[in-house]
C-alpha cells in the first residue's frame, strides 16, 4: 500500500523579482514500511520536499496523498492535526524546548493529541525508555550530549505512533559514532514496522536505506550523480 | 483547540517561574495601577459610607432642620423667637409631621453632685426628643406622662455626665443640685458613638451626647420660667418622601410671622445627601479616566513584552507547530498566558492596595472601605488589559509559518 503519493509536485518561491523553482513536478511513492532516503546536494530541493511531505508547507501545484488524505486541500488546522497524529519529525537541530524536561518535551504532541494525564506521563516514559533514555527524564535537553537529545527527538516523533518518521540530516550534527546509533535506531523502527524516511546530503547515510531516491535541481534524478 | 485551558495555565506558570524577574517587570505597570485603583476607590468609597452613616446616624433622610436665616437677622431679638407652645400650635396644620425636637437648651445652672460638676446646661425636653433622636435609657426609667404632667423634679443624665457627677457611685435615685433645685436621677441615656476622623484623629462626634443632662420641659418651664425661647429646632417626617415639602410649608408658616420676610431657614439632609454624591460621582468619573489611563499604559507594556516574547519563542512556535500545535492552540497559549500574567499582576495589585489603603488611611486620617465590588471591577479590568492587549501579540504568534518559525535561530 502506498502510504506517499506525489503527482507533478510544483513548488515556487517569489524572491523579489527572482521566482525560485524549489521543486518542478515532482513525482514520488513511498509504500507503507519502507525505509527510503531522500540525497541531494544543497539546494535541489529536499528540505522544501521534506517540509511538504511533513505538511509544515503547502505545494504551489500538484497533488499529495498521504494515508489516502488528500493533503494539499487541507485547512491549516486539519494540516496542524495530521502533524500531530500521522508525522514524526526528528530535525538535524532537534529542535526541543529548551526550558521544559525531556519527559515534557516527548509529551508534546500527546498534548496537542489531548492526551492527559498518567496516560500522557506514561506514554512518554515508555517511548524515552525504548530508546534507552528511561533514566533521564527529568532532565533539560542542556544536560544532555548531542546523540542523546537526538533519541529524545525521535522519542517525540513516534510517541503518537504515526505513519510516517521523517528525519532531516538526522546525523548532521553528531560524531560519527553517536550518528550510527541515531541510525541504527532508525532501522530497529523500520523492523518494527515503521515507515522512515531520512533526507541526507550523506551518501554513507543513505546506503544504510531500502531504497534512495536521488533529488537534483527539483526533480528526481534516475542514474548516478556525478 | 486540542490542547486543555488548564495545560496553556500550567505551561504558563512554569514560563513565568522560569523568568521570574521579567514576569515581575512585565506586570509592574498592572501592580501600580490595580492597586491605584483600590487606594482611590476604597478611600472615595469609604468617605461615602461614613457620610452616608453619618446622615443615618442624624436622623436620616426623614430630619429637618430649622433655624435663623443668619445672613438676613442681624441680631436675633426675642421677637424673633418663638415660646414652646406658640411653636407646637403654630406647626400643628402641618399634615406629616412626626415630631418636633425643640432643641430649648437651658444654660444658667450649675448641675453638681457633691463636689463633682459638669458642663452648666442641660436640655429641656418633651416625649417628641426621644423620637426625634431615637435615644432611650440603658439604665433607669424614661420620662412619664406623669413626669411632665406633675413637672416632677426628675433627670435623665448621659453616660459622660454620670462619670463626671458620680464616678463609681449608682446614680439612680441620686439627686442632683441644678441652680438651686434638685432633681433626682431615675435614669442613663444610652451611651452614643460614632467615629469619625477629625484634625486630632478618630474621634467620637456625638460624645457630646454623653454629657448630657435632660429633664422634661414642664420642670424647666416650672424652675427657669425665663428659657422659653426657640430659635432653632428639628423636625422627623413621618416619610422621607414628605420631607421636601414639608420643609417648604414649614419656612412658610414660620415666616409668614414675618411679613413673608425670610426670618427662618431649613436644611435637610436630603440636599446634603445629593450634593455628595454629585461631588463623589464627578470625582468618580475623573478618577476612572486616570486609571484607565494607567492601565492603559500598563497594557502597552505587556504588548511590548509579549511581542518581544513571541519573537524570542519564534522558534519554540515553530516546533509547537511542528508536532502538531494549531493557530488556535498558539493563539489561545499567548492569550490566556497575558490574561493570567494580567490576572495575577491584578491580584497582587489589590493586596498591595488594601495594605497601602490601610497605610494611607492611617497616615491621613480617613475612612477606608473596600468592597467586594470594588476588588471584582480591579481584578475585571486587570484581566481585561490581558485580553485586549494579548490579542495582537497571540495573532503574530499563530500566523507565523511554521518552516520560517523553525528555520528561526
Amino acid at each position: 500500500m502506498e502510504i506517499i503519493q506525489t503527482d507533478n509536485l510544483i513548488k515556487t518561491y517569489n524572491m523579489g523579482k527572482v521566482q525560485v523553482n524549489a521543486l518542478q513536478g515532482l513525482e514520488i511513492s513511498i509504500k507503507q514500511g519502507e525505509f527510503v532516503a531522500i540525497i541531494g546536494p544543497s539546494g535541489s530541493g529536499k528540505s522544501t520536499l521534506m517540509h511538504i511531505l511533513g505538511c509544515l508547507d503547502s505545494p504551489t501545484k500538484g497533488s499529495y496523498t498521504l494515508d489516502g488524505i488528500n493533503v494539499e486541500k487541507l485547512s491549516k488546522s486539519k494540516l496542524a492535526k495530521i502533524r500531530n497524529n500521522k508525522i514524526g519529525f526528528v530535525f538535524q537541530t532537534f529542535n526541543l524546548l529548551p526550558h521544559i524536561n525531556i519527559q515534557k518535551n516527548v509529551e508534546l504532541p500527546l498534548l496537542y493529541g489531548g492526551i492527559t494525564g498518567s496516560k500522557r506521563s506514561n506514554r512518554a516514559i515508555e517511548v524515552l525508555t525504548s530508546v534507552g533514555l528511561g533514566d533521564r527524564l527529568k532532565h533539560k535537553p542542556s544536560e544532555l550530549s548531542g546523540g542523546q537529545r537526538q533519541r529524545v527527538a525521535i522519542a517525540r516523533a513516534i510517541v503518537n505512533n504515526p505513519s510516517i518518521i521523517l528525519a532531516d540530516e538526522p546525523t548532521g550534527n553528531l560524531d560519527t559514532t553517536s550518528g550510527s546509533d541515531i541510525m541504527s535506531i532508525f532501522k530497529e523502527l523500520h523492523a518494527k514496522g515503521n515507515t522512515v524516511i531520512v533526507v541526507t546530503h550523506d551518501k554513507s547515510i543513505a546506503d544504510k536505506a531500502d531504497r534512495v531516491i536521488t533529488i537534483v535541481d527539483g526533480k528526481i534524478h534516475n542514474g548516478d550523480i556525478i | 483547540m486540542a490542547i486543555s485551558f488548564r495545560e496553556v495555565v500550567n505551561q504558563s506558570l512554569q514560563d513565568f517561574w522560569a523568568k521570574k524577574i521579567r514576569t515581575i517587570v512585565t506586570v509592574m505597570g498592572i501592580i501600580l495601577g490595580t492597586a491605584s485603583i483600590i487606594i482611590v476607590m476604597s478611600i472615595v468609597q469609604g468617605s461615602i459610607k461614613q457620610t452616608t452613616q453619618w446622615i443615618e446616624e442624624t436622623g436620616g433622610l426623614k430630619k429637618i432642620d430649622v433655624y435663623l436665616n443668619w445672613e438676613y437677622n442681624q441680631a436675633v431679638n426675642r421677637k424673633k423667637q418663638f415660646e414652646y407652645d406658640e411653636l407646637k400650635k403654630l406647626l400643628r396644620p402641618i399634615q406629616g409631621i412626626e415630631s418636633i425636637d425643640l432643641n430649648l437648651t437651658v444654660w444658667n445652672s450649675t448641675i453638681k453632685y457633691g463636689k463633682n460638676d459638669v458642663a452648666p446646661w442641660y436640655r429641656a425636653v418633651d416625649p417628641d426628643f426621644f423620637k426625634v433622636e431615637e435615644w432611650g435609657v440603658q439604665e433607669g426609667r424614661m420620662f412619664t406622662e406623669y413626669d411632665y404632667k406633675k413637672s416632677n423634679q426628675v433627670a435623665l443624665i448621659g453616660t459622660n455626665a454620670r462619670k463626671n457627677l458620680f464616678g463609681s457611685i449608682n446614680p439612680l435615685g441620686k439627686k442632683i443640685q441644678v441652680g438651686n433645685n434638685f432633681l433626682t436621677v431615675i435614669g442613663i441615656l444610652e451611651y452614643r458613638e460614632f467615629m469619625g476622623q477629625s484634625d486630632l484623629g478618630q474621634r467620637n462626634w456625638l460624645e457630646w451626647k454623653n454629657d448630657m443632662v435632660v429633664i422634661p420641659i414642664d420642670t424647666s418651664l416650672k424652675l427657669s420660667p425665663n428659657y422659653n425661647s426657640i430659635s432653632n429646632f428639628t423636625i422627623l417626617t413621618q416619610d422621607e418622601s414628605l420631607t421636601e415639602s414639608i420643609q417648604a410649608k414649614v419656612e412658610k408658616t414660620l415666616n409668614a410671622q414675618f411679613n413673608n420676610k425670610p426670618v427662618y431657614k431649613t436644611s435637610s439632609n436630603l440636599e446634603r445627601r445629593e450634593e455628595i454624591l454629585k461631588n463623589s460621582s464627578k470625582f468618580n468619573i475623573i478618577f476612572y479616566f486616570i486609571s484607565a489611563i494607567s492601565l492603559l499604559v500598563g497594557g502597552i507594556v505587556i504588548m511590548n513584552i509579549m511581542l518581544a516574547t513571541i519573537k524570542e519563542k519564534t522558534r519554540e512556535i515553530g516546533v509547537r507547530m511542528s508536532v502538531g500545535g494549531s493557530k488556535l492552540d498558539i493563539f489561545f497559549q499567548f492569550l490566556i498566558q497575558t490574561v493570567i500574567i494580567t490576572t495575577l499582576g491584578g491580584i497582587i495589585g489589590i493586596f498591595i492596595g488594601i495594605g497601602l489603603s490601610d497605610i494611607v488611611a492611617g497616615y491621613v486620617n480617613v475612612k477606608i472601605a473596600i468592597t467586594s465590588n470594588l476588588i471584582f471591577i480591579a481584578l475585571l479590568m486587570s484581566s481585561g488589559v490581558g485580553l485586549i492587549f494579548g490579542v495582537i501579540p497571540s495573532w503574530k504568534a499563530c500566523s507565523l509559518n511554521p518552516v520560517t518559525a523553525l528555520r528561526t535561530e
